[in-house]
């Protein structure tokens, strides 16, 4: 019988592979989403859950760039701080099936959710693009150095900030890797999660407006 | 680092199309994109400048011959080419190369081009290292030796073979070892370098 599938794929052939998979889960996801969700949290949060799984393993080849700090951040915002916990918490989980599951797992959901929490603690000042911009690009550096205190599991404390400075341009990244997100997905994530009637009643024309934006 | 410029300037090329076709948010998704793809890709480039440069900086007495700073307390071979061989791998400066294969840094400003390959600490006997570490690098750092009375003796290390009256000398921390490859007992944190001098 024929290996059918033992082919030699590079590495771009596979990240294009990766990112048409991703382009078409998030835009079937979001067409789906339209038909059947009059604002249902579970159904939301299902949404976000599955977005940021697969987005991060499949982006996984590009290290650091990533949407799932920007969708733990806005959901904190839209949402409220439980919510992007337990999205920061499953998504960390569910991912790290398929990326190894270690004790780092503990450290990368701890640094969503308190990014989450960031954002619900802000959510009425984060009313322009430039602040949601702002704050992911703080979350980035946030979220890295927070993941990186794990290594004081192995290596002295003495050994930390040589690592901390050694990872700034892979932190860049992810700062580079979420104002792109950010751009991208702030408006129809924002419209995903405001979707819950009770938003929508207490929003105001104005106010919907400017959280689209 | 002159390697990134190219890719910047296309990059502020596609800026400047993006920004007069493009219309106000559009225009930001088009210009992050850009952005981002040009930040990966010169990635690689931004990182080895930046372990240099850090290196530099963190290594203030250079009591550590220029090696990375976490190799110290670990073993550490290191192979330096001549002047006048042009190493088809490395030839741009010293290859800082860990034990798993990846490249920390190069350093360009390294007066002599070479390999160190660093991070290890199981070894206790000198040739058990020198074949094992260079293997990480499949056949770009090929040791070929023949054997003698007095244990193995290195003839040619990344394709040079000396002739006439020099030969690879092997140094031991820092001082040219007493002994043989073969016999060589091995520190925790052994720096082994090999250069090619005369007799």
């Amino acid at each position: 019988m024929p290996a059918y599938h033992v082919f030699e794929m590079s590495n771009l052939a596979g990240l294009l592979l990766n990112l048409f998979l991703l382009g078409v889960i998030s835009w079937n996801l979001i067409m789906i989403e339209k038909r059947v969700n009059q604002g249902q949290k579970f159904i939301i949060l299902s949404i976000c859950a599955i977005f940021g799984i697969a987005g991060r393993i499949l982006l996984s080849p590009i290290p650091n760039v990533q949407p799932v700090t920007v969708i733990v951040l806005l959901a904190g915002i839209r949402m409220g701080a439980k919510e992007s916990i337990f999205l920061s918490s499953i998504i960390a989980l569910f991912s790290n099936l398929i990326l190894g599951h270690g004790i780092w797992t503990f450290y990368q959901a701890a640094a969503w959710s308190l990014i989450g929490c960031l954002g619900a603690f802000f959510s009425d000042k984060l009313n322009t693009l430039n602040k949601l911009i702002f704050i992911s690009i703080l979350s980035a550096f946030l979220f890295n150095w927070i993941v990186s205190i794990s290594i004081l599991h192995s290596v002295g404390f003495e050994l930390f900030l040589p690592y901390i400075v050694a990872g700034i341009p892979y932190d860049l990244l992810h700062a580079v890797g979420n104002v792109t997100f950010m751009i991208w997905l702030s408006s129809p994530l924002s419209e995903i999660m405001s979707r819950n009637e009770s938003n929508i009643m207490l929003l105001g024309e104005v106010e919907n407006e400017q959280i689209l934006l | 680092m002159s390697e990134i410029l190219p890719v910047i300037f296309t990059a502020l090329a596609l800026t400047a199309f993006a920004g007069t076709i493009f219309q106000s948010k559009n225009r930001l998704k088009a210009i992050s994109v850009i952005w981002l793809v040009t930040l990966i890709i010169s990635t690689p480039i931004i990182n080895s400048e930046w372990n240099r440069i850090n290196n530099l900086l963190l290594d203030e007495e250079k009591s550590h011959y220029g090696l990375p700073k976490e190799w110290e307390d670990k073993q550490v071979m290191c192979v330096h080419f001549p002047d006048d061989y042009t190493s088809s791998e490395f030839n741009d400066g010293r290859h800082h190369i860990s034990s798993n294969g990846e490249t920390i840094f190069i350093d360009t400003y390294w007066n002599e081009s070479g390999v160190c390959l660093g991070g290890f600490s199981e070894y206790s006997n000198g040739f058990d290292f020198l074949l094992n570490s260079t293997n990480i690098l499949d056949n770009k750092l090929l040791v070929n030796y023949t054997e003698s009375s007095f244990g193995p003796y290195v003839t040619s290390i990344g394709g040079f073979t000396p002739t006439g009256n020099s030969y690879w000398a092997l140094y031991h921390n820092g001082a040219m070892s007493m002994v043989g490859i073969g016999d060589l007992e091995l520190n925790s944190n052994s720096i082994i370098l090999w250069q090619v001098d005369t007799w």
